[in-house]
């Protein structure tokens, strides 16, 4: 037990420090031009690496099942300008009916 | 067990780059700026975007104190209802679609979209031969690549 409590504060310790890295060492004074232009793009990197990360993989395989299907019907959603909550459910529905048909 | 904490912090190394976004919109102060990064996690960072790598930190705040309830309310839910599967109800898919809502609200002009574009080859490409929780740091290249270019 006391091992895994260390674990745990280990964790949380490394945690916290990546957590705040990011904000203790840029932009604490005015950063270059083109450094701040990194950071502003970095929100497009980031959202594409967690929808990819999200939908299409199980680890470190690459995998396509019904989140697929539930991407696909977000996108549907979002071209008819539905509110992201909207999205977000149309996603869940869509996964869980694919996974009821299939599984 | 080492190998349990290690992949535990390669899994939080997206925190790392959402902090780097987020950095220039937090407030000055060295431990002002340290204690409220810790606000940060995949919903709060998401929801505090306001477009242009822009963040509003009171909503990164904000956004994060309830999540702590809905956290350990789950946990429990799952521990009375183990019938209930997150996975039959969908619920794996809600944050890609979050993400996604928030990336088709931001990829807009020609450079944001090479961005998504060579974030998503990354992605791809990275994702079968590096330890998980890394290719996300390394789809940070994708604007650094394409940060020399014009937005339009």
């Amino acid at each position: 037990m006391t091992r895994v409590w260390i674990a745990v504060l280990v964790v949380a310790t490394m945690n916290a420090m990546i957590k705040a890295l990011g904000p203790i060492v840029f932009g604490a004074r005015a950063v270059p031009a083109r450094v701040s232009t990194v950071l502003a793009l970095l929100p497009v990197a980031l959202f594409t690496a967690m929808v990819v990360v999200d939908t299409v993989t199980d680890g470190r395989d690459l995998v396509v099942d019904a989140r697929l299907a539930g991407l696909a019907a977000a996108v549907i959603a979002l071209a008819l300008r539905a509110s992201t909550v909207l999205v977000v459910i149309v996603a869940a529905v869509a996964t869980a009916a694919v996974r009821q048909l299939s599984g | 067990m080492f190998s349990t904490v290690a992949s535990a912090g390669m899994v939080n190394l997206r925190f790392l780059a959402m902090g780097v976004a987020a950095a220039p919109s937090f407030p000055p102060g060295l431990v002002r700026r340290a204690a409220l990064a810790q606000m940060i996690n995949d919903a709060s960072w998401g929801l505090a975007h306001q477009g242009g790598g822009r963040f509003d930190i009171r909503v990164l705040v904000h956004s994060t104190w309830p999540q702590y309830p809905a956290w350990i309310g789950g946990t429990l839910l799952g521990l009375l209802l183990p019938e209930v599967d997150a996975e039959t109800l969908g619920l794996d898919a809600v944050f890609p679609a979050f993400f996604l809502a928030l990336l088709v609200g931001e990829a807009r002009g020609r450079r944001s979209m090479a961005v998504c574009a060579t974030a998503a080859v990354i992605m791809v490409l990275t994702v079968p031969f590096t330890p998980v929780g890394t290719p996300v740091l390394l789809a940070c290249i994708a604007a650094l690549v394409w940060s020399g270019r014009s937005p339009a």
